[in-house]
């Protein structure tokens, strides 16, 4: 940043305006500027101390807020997901690169006999289920009850929900429709929070997530949790997501089974 | 780049944050986080929930910053994205439907109300308008510069510099008020 040659006391005020108290801009020299413009005009200086003297008061204010006693621990150890694989030494990485030759190779031939990807899928599916109202054909409050209507319909009706989700009342349900496969909603209660299930056969999709690690993603505006099995892909959205880690990671491991 | 959470990255050198590099940024910044969540949502469980949103974009799979002097601002940037989001969500979610015998709207939280009256600086500073009072907090906590806080905000440097001065003259007012007003009452006393 280039030192102004002339600066009023006008101009001065207005950058000293976001002159930290703590003297951090110091060094900068545009506030060096200001600030020695400041020691030419008295009126500047007395508006400067005021300031300062105000700013200081307000930082102590701010920065004694106290934090929660266990964020910090909790920080250190919830939030934690799995590490991604490192992969060392040459004769892996040639292997990585020769597998993702392949898969480029898969994909292209996939892309022409399919267009039933898991993204064009969860984006789709997500959208259409926030933007209707009313959203549910079926009302229950009985995830039992709402399964046994989805079985009806044709839809999927046995659900294996993670034990950790179990908790959550049922609101009701309804069978959506997929490029042609069957896909099951139910929409559960968080206390006022709505949260969307959807369930479709996992082969009806194709790029879907691991089975064993479940894919968080922004999708329409909303966060999603996506996970496969036992032959079905899942797709949750309305929750956040250490809400789900809490619920669903025990010990290190995903618990995402039924 | 877009992250595996839709983040965007500014396109510099790449990083892994590793345990060690993960460890030491909660060490470093998690209070000011949290302060600065408590100043937008005026709630201390949104707060925490706001600040282990932050972190668990950070430790999760695939997650890359691509500058380590980047960190402190991307972690502002991404609670700052997070906070709005979710604001957005609950709204949408209540224009969806109205669910019969739903919960009353949640109270604020006596227990940071109450210690922040006992502060009249705190105080004043949360009745500010979120407009002013996000680049108000990040001013006042100092860990940042105004263009460091243009960036977190995503607004133009003129803008942080005239809510911050705008801002400042309403924490004063707020402040003045409050004197009279105690002034008042003793002197009727």
């Amino acid at each position: 940043m280039q030192k102004p040659n002339r600066m009023n006391s006008e101009e001065a005020k207005t950058i000293l305006e976001v002159y930290r108290p703590g003297g951090q801009d110091a060094a900068n020299p545009l506030f060096a500027a200001a600030l020695e413009q400041a020691n030419k005009d008295p009126e500047l200086a007395r508006w400067l101390a005021h300031q300062r003297s105000f700013d200081a008061a307000f930082v102590s204010a701010v920065k004694a807020i106290p934090v929660p006693r266990g964020l910090k621990a909790s920080l250190l150890t919830e939030s934690r997901m799995p590490p991604p694989a490192l992969w060392h030494g040459w004769p892996v990485r040639l292997a990585a690169a020769a597998a993702i030759v392949s898969l480029v190779a898969l994909s292209v031939f996939w892309l022409k006999r399919a267009s039933t990807d898991f993204n064009a899928y969860r984006a789709e599916i997500v959208e259409a289920s926030w933007d209707n109202s009313p959203h549910l054909e079926h009302r229950t409050a009985t995830l039992k009850e709402a399964q046994q209507w989805l079985a009806q319909q044709q839809g999927h009706g046995d659900l294996g929900l993670p034990t950790g989700l179990g908790e959550f009342q049922a609101y009701g349900c309804r069978v959506l429709e997929w490029n042609g496969q069957k896909v099951s909603f139910v929409c559960f209660l968080d206390g006022m929070k709505h949260l969307h299930l959807f369930v479709i056969d996992s082969q009806a999709v194709r790029n879907r997530p691991s089975p064993s690690l479940p894919d968080f993603e922004n999708c329409a505006g909303w966060k999603t949790i996506s996970w496969s099995q036992g032959g079905k892909l899942y797709v949750l959205t309305g929750m956040n997501y250490l809400s789900f880690i809490k619920k669903c990671r025990k010990h290190g491991q995903w618990m995402i089974a039924g | 780049m877009v992250g595996s959470f839709g983040i965007r990255f500014p396109e510099t050198i790449l990083m892994n944050v590793d345990e060690s590099d993960y460890e030491w940024l909660v060490e470093m910044y998690y209070a000011s986080l949290y302060r600065f969540a408590l100043s937008l949502s005026r709630h201390e469980q949104h707060a925490s929930d706001l600040v282990q949103e932050t972190f668990c974009r950070l430790a999760a799979k695939g997650q890359q910053l691509r500058d380590p002097s980047k960190a402190k601002t991307w972690l502002f940037t991404t609670l700052y994205r997070e906070f709005l989001r979710n604001r957005r969500e609950e709204s949408r979610f209540d224009s969806i439907e109205v669910i019969s015998g739903r919960d009353e709207p949640s109270a604020p939280d006596t227990a940071v109300q109450n210690r922040i009256d006992g502060a009249q600086a705190k105080d004043a500073l949360m009745q500010i308008d979120e407009l002013y009072r996000a680049p108000l907090a990040l001013f006042y906590l100092e860990e940042h510069s105004y263009v460091q806080i243009a960036e977190i905000l995503g607004i133009p440097i003129g803008t942080v510099m005239s809510r911050i001065s705008r801002g400042r003259e309403m924490l004063r007012k707020l402040l003045a008020d409050k004197a009279e007003t105690i002034l008042t009452r003793y002197a009727k006393a």
